[in-house]
C-alpha cells in the first residue's frame, strides 16, 4: 500500500468507513479505536458493551447504496437467571429497523434490512447513525453479583454490511 | 536458445507505471488459517513492514470473493510471537459458503491489498483407494467381457446395443492401455506431491494484480520439469508483469499439483479437449490483453500447430522468463510461441499485430 493509500485508510478508518461485504470487528484493534461510539463501556480487546439503554454508532459509506443492504451486527446478549431476555431495537436515521428478544446468552447476529431511503448524504457519501435501544441492560453486580458497574445489554463483536 | 526472432526493448529503463504496480505487489504479508470442523475459519495476517496496519483479508472460494474481513482481532499468542500488537486475528464463519460450494473447492486467503494469497486449503477427499490398479483390471476385464458377450454379439442386435458394446470395448482398451510414463504407481497426493517436488525448492509465483501479458504455458509430459521451469521464471514473469496460465492435458497426472505448489499459478485442466478448445479456454480466463503462448516442443505433434510467430517488442524480463519456460527449443523456434491480443484470439481472428522491430 503506499503512502498515499496508507494515509487514506487511516483517514477513512477515523471516519468508521464502511465497504459492502467487509466485515469489521468492534474492539481496540479496529473500530473501537476509529469510530466515534457513544452509550458504550470501555473498548475491550475484541469487543465492547454498551453502557446504558442507549448506545450509538456512525456508519458512513463512500456513497449511498442504490440498493437494500443488510446490516449485521454479531454478539451476544447479557442474559442470566434473573435475567430473562434482552430486547433489543434497532433505529437506522430514526428509521425503526429491527427488533430482537434473546433469550440465551449465545452467539447471535442481528441483521437488519436498509434501504437506500434511509441514507442521509453527507460529506459527499453516504451516513447512518445505528441507535440501540436496549431497556433491560442491568448491572451484571445486581444481576449475578458480579463485581460489574456497567450498565450491560449486548456484546458488539463485529459489523458488516451486504 | 531462443532464436533471435525475440525483439528486445530497451531493458535499461522501466515505465513508472510498471515500478508504481510493482510497489504495492513487492509486499510481503504473512499469515495463518486453520478451517474447523463446524466451518469456522480463523486465523491471522500480517505485515512486518507496515505493522501497524490492518490488513484487509478477502476470503476465495474457488477464485472467487465469497467475503472480507479485516483482520484485527486481538490474540495472545501473536504477542508472544512478536507479530505486532497482536491485533492481526480474524474468525470468520464459512457454514453457509461451504455448504453451498463443491465438496472438492479451493479455499484461499488473499491480502486484498498486495494480491498475495497466503494461505490455501484444497477441500474433499485426494487420497487413491486401496487396490486401485487392481479394480481397474478388473474393470477392464468386465467391460471386454460385456462387450464381446454372446448377447450383444448376436446377429439381431443392432443401433444402440451395438454402440453400447463399442462403448464399453473401448472403456475396457482405454482402462488397460499403459501410460507413457510405464506403470504408474497410484499414491496418494501428499506423496506424489512429495515426489514431484522431490527435495527441490520452488521460487513463489507472486500474484500480478493487473498483468500486461498472459503467458499460457502448455504443460508437457513431466510434471517435475514443468515445475522447475515456472519457478526459474517466476522472477522474471513477476518482473515483466506477466501472469502464468497453464494447460494440462493429463499426460502426468502430478501437474494437477502444480496449483498447490504455485498458489498465484492459473490452471486449466484439458483432459481430452482439443489443443484450440484448450487455449481458447484459457485465453477466456487470461487477464492481460497480450497473449503468449508458449508450446512445449516435447508435446504431442498431433497438436495443432502454431503459426508464425509475429515479431514483437518483448520486455527482456519476459523473454528471460520465456527461455526457463521452453528451454528445449530448436534452432527454428517459428512453432515456439504465439503472441497475439486477447481479443482478437477469442473473436478467431489470428490476426497477428505486428509491431516491426530490428531483429537482433
Amino acid at each position: 500500500m503506499s503512502q498515499r493509500n496508507v494515509m487514506e485508510w487511516e483517514r477513512t478508518s477515523e471516519r468508521g468507513v464502511f465497504e459492502i461485504g467487509v466485515t469489521r470487528t468492534f474492539g481496540l484493534g479496529d473500530l473501537s479505536k476509529y469510530m466515534p461510539l457513544t452509550g458504550y463501556a470501555a473498548p475491550e480487546e475484541n469487543h465492547v458493551w454498551n453502557d446504558g439503554a442507549e448506545a450509538s454508532f456512525v456508519v458512513t459509506m463512500q456513497s449511498i447504496p442504490t440498493e437494500q443492504v443488510i446490516l449485521k451486527v454479531e454478539g451476544l446478549p447479557f442474559v442470566a437467571e434473573d435475567l430473562k431476555s434482552q430486547d433489543i431495537t434497532l433505529y437506522f436515521n430514526g428509521y425503526r429497523v429491527g427488533f430482537w428478544r434473546l433469550n440465551a446468552m449465545d452467539k447471535t447476529f442481528l441483521a437488519a434490512e436498509i434501504e437506500p431511503e434511509y441514507w442521509l448524504a453527507r460529506d459527499g457519501g453516504a451516513y447512518g447513525k445505528c441507535v440501540w435501544h436496549m431497556p433491560g441492560s442491568m448491572r451484571p453486580s445486581d444481576v449475578t453479583g458480579a463485581d460489574d458497574q456497567r450498565e450491560i445489554g449486548f456484546c458488539f463483536q463485529s459489523i458488516a454490511i451486504s | 536458445m531462443i532464436s533471435a526472432k525475440l525483439d528486445f526493448a530497451s531493458s535499461q529503463s522501466q515505465s513508472p507505471e510498471l515500478t508504481a504496480k510493482h510497489s504495492d505487489s513487492l509486499i510481503v504479508v504473512s499469515g495463518e488459517a486453520s478451517l474447523d470442523t463446524d466451518g469456522l475459519l480463523h486465523g491471522w495476517c500480517w505485515c512486518a513492514a507496515r505493522p501497524g496496519e490492518r490488513r484487509v483479508v478477502e476470503i476465495m472460494i474457488n477464485d472467487r470473493v465469497a467475503s472480507a474481513i479485516v483482520a484485527s482481532r486481538f490474540r495472545d499468542d501473536l504477542r508472544e510471537r512478536n507479530i505486532g500488537d497482536g491485533y492481526h486475528g480474524f474468525a470468520v464463519a464459512l457454514t453457509n459458503s461451504l455448504t453451498l460450494a463443491d465438496p472438492g473447492c479451493v479455499l484461499s486467503l488473499r491480502d486484498r491489498a498486495s494480491g498475495e494469497i497466503f494461505w490455501r486449503e484444497t477441500r474433499g477427499e485426494r487420497g487413491l483407494p486401496e487396490g486401485l490398479p487392481d479394480r481397474i483390471a478388473n474393470l477392464a476385464s468386465l467391460c471386454r467381457t460385456i462387450s464381446q458377450s454372446r448377447e450383444l454379439g448376436q446377429a439381431k442386435a443392432r443401433g444402440p446395443a451395438l454402440k453400447f458394446a463399442a462403448r464399453l470395448g473401448y472403456l475396457g482398451r482405454y482402462l488397460e492401455r499403459p501410460s507413457k510414463r510405464g506403470n504408474m504407481a497410484f499414491r496418494t497426493a501428499s506423496s506424489a506431491r512429495a515426489s514431484l517436488l522431490n527435495g527441490h525448492a520452488t521460487t513463489a509465483l507472486p500474484f500480478t494484480a493487473a498483468p500486461q501479458f498472459s503467458v499460457v504455458l502448455d504443460a508437457g509430459e513431466d510434471a517435475s520439469e514443468t515445475m522447475r521451469a515456472i519457478s526459474a521464471a517466476s522472477p522474471d514473469l513477476h518482473f515483466a508483469n506477466a501472469e502464468l496460465l497453464v494447460l494440462d492435458s493429463g499426460a502426468d497426472p502430478r501437474t494437477a499439483l502444480l496449483p498447490s505448489i504455485f498458489p498465484n499459478l492459473r490452471y486449466f485442466a484439458n483432459h481430452g479437449e482439443a489443443p484450440a478448445g484448450a487455449r481458447r479456454h484459457a485465453a477466456m480466463g487470461a487477464r492481460a490483453e497480450m497473449l503468449i503462448f508458449v508450446k512445449n516442443p516435447a508435446a504431442d505433434e498431433s497438436q495443432d500447430s502454431f503459426e508464425r510467430a509475429a515479431r514483437f517488442q518483448i520486455p527482456a524480463p519476459l523473454a528471460g522468463a520465456l527461455l526457463h519456460l521452453a528451454p528445449r527449443t530448436s534452432a527454428s523456434s517459428d512453432d515456439l510461441r504465439l503472441v497475439i491480443t486477447r481479443s482478437s484470439f477469442l473473436n478467431r481472428q489470428p490476426k497477428h499485430h505486428a509491431v516491426p522491430t530490428t531483429v537482433l
